[in-house]
């Protein structure tokens, strides 16, 4: 796995076993990758009992976004090219503003991409708990907001 | 004869003071206090609790790679409880006195006096885990007992399953542990640390009824009544009942589960 991808799943606190599978779908997958992956990002949440849980992982590349649902139970990917191919955001944030992320600290957005044919039905879920937010503020901007389509 | 036999409490300590020569229970209770203490310090900074406590978010993990995303643990800050120096005695009446049918001789194995009691009674420390699913029960063991391996530490297990509708899986982890004595000289004696493991549904209802289990265990003279299984008013009955029917639940949540798992992957129809 790339350094940077190891970092970021220690900081999120990821336990070694899924680690591990995180690991082992990235190589599996890797032959359909249309681009090389240069982001990971996981979907976290706390749960009820303020256990940190893991959903989805997601792959950026230069043109394409791939995400991998349901991770820990799943084998599948799909694939998004994200290019001035965003055609709508929406962000919520809750305790965070937007510069330092407390653990108390939530944060989505969701959207389309690609064209929908007038229907407002989102296409993409992006949310982070905790010190995940600064990495899902960091693909907001510098991924989403710069490629909203014309 | 069953009658010659001392009651609990006070008759019990003037027993163990002029028949066994032991001190005074407020001494052995002060005693009990400082030597527990010191064995709960000492288990707290063995290897395998330390493992234990670093190791259940990866124990959750691998259960959750196993199980369709469900989660392990119920319950994230386990703690080492003493138990009570009264509990600890009445273990000690059960064992003399109450179970013991070669009264007034001892029963198997000796009497159960100080100081070896200490060594004896393998549930002086202890704590529970509670785990969601009846199945991450021997999931949570076989960790377990794999971790006391890697520390080189000496475990046993057992599951329980008593009569009285109680299920669980009780661990027992022993290590020598550096101990005042009664003169207050120091010296090694093994303790044993109880590490129940079950379900968050039993915990529950255990907690409920945390004093019939108790006061069942303590009394040498609590007969059921005629009939309590007919009763359903009875502490009896539905304790009982309760613990069983409860199991069969746990056990049908997980069933419910796998099928629901062999369907979505196809497997099953």
């Amino acid at each position: 796995m790339e350094p940077a991808f190891e970092r970021y799943l220690n900081e999120i606190a990821m336990p070694d076993p899924f680690k591990q599978r995180v690991e082992k779908l990235l190589t599996d997958f890797a032959p359909l990758y249309p681009q090389p992956p240069q982001q990971i990002f996981v979907t976290d949440l706390f749960d009820a009992e303020n256990v940190r849980r893991y959903q989805n992982v997601w792959l950026f590349s230069q043109d394409f976004m791939l995400e991998m649902k349901n991770f820990i139970a799943s084998e599948q990917i799909d694939f998004m090219r994200i290019t001035n191919n965003i055609h709508y955001v929406e962000v919520v944030k809750v305790d965070f503003d937007l510069k330092a992320a407390t653990q108390k600290s939530r944060l989505t957005f969701y959207g389309t991409v690609g064209s929908t044919y007038g229907t407002s039905t989102p296409n993409y879920l992006l949310q982070a708990a905790a010190n995940n937010c600064t990495h899902l503020l960091g693909i907001l901007r510098d991924r989403f907001l710069p490629n909203i389509a014309a | 004869m069953a009658s010659d036999k001392p009651a609990f409490p006070a008759e019990y300590e003037n027993w163990l003071a002029t028949e066994r020569k032991v001190p005074l229970a407020k001494t052995l209770g002060a005693h009990y206090a400082v030597v527990t203490l010191e064995a709960e310090r000492a288990i707290g900074e063995t290897r395998f609790w330390k493992g234990l406590l670093a190791n259940l978010r990866n124990y959750d993990a691998e259960y959750q790679l196993g199980s369709d995303a469900y989660p392990l643990i119920a319950e994230w800050e386990p703690k080492i409880l003493i138990k009570p120096f009264r509990s600890f005695l009445e273990k000690t009446y059960r064992k003399n006195v109450v179970t013991n049918e070669k009264w007034p001789d001892p029963p198997e194995g000796g009497w159960w006096l100080p100081p070896d009691w200490l060594t004896r009674v393998n549930d002086v420390l202890r704590t529970t885990l509670v785990v969601k699913y009846l199945d991450g029960v021997p999931f949570l063991v076989d960790r377990l007992k794999a971790l006391a391996k890697d520390a080189n530490a000496k475990l046993s297990a057992e599951y329980v399953s008593q009569q009285d509708g109680y299920y669980a899986a009780h661990l027992y982890y022993r290590d020598s542990v550096a101990i005042p004595k009664l003169d207050w000289e120091t010296e090694s004696r093994e303790i044993s640390f109880e590490i129940q493991i079950t379900t968050q549904i039993k915990d529950v209802i255990k907690r409920l009824l945390h004093s019939f289990y108790e006061t069942q265990r303590v009394s040498s003279s609590r007969v059921r009544p005629p009939e309590w299984n007919w009763n359903y008013k009875s502490e009896e009955f539905v304790a009982t009942y309760l613990g069983h029917i409860l199991h069969y639940v746990d056990g049908m949540i997980v069933e419910v589960r796998e099928k629901t798992r062999k369907v979505t992957d196809g497997t099953s129809l």
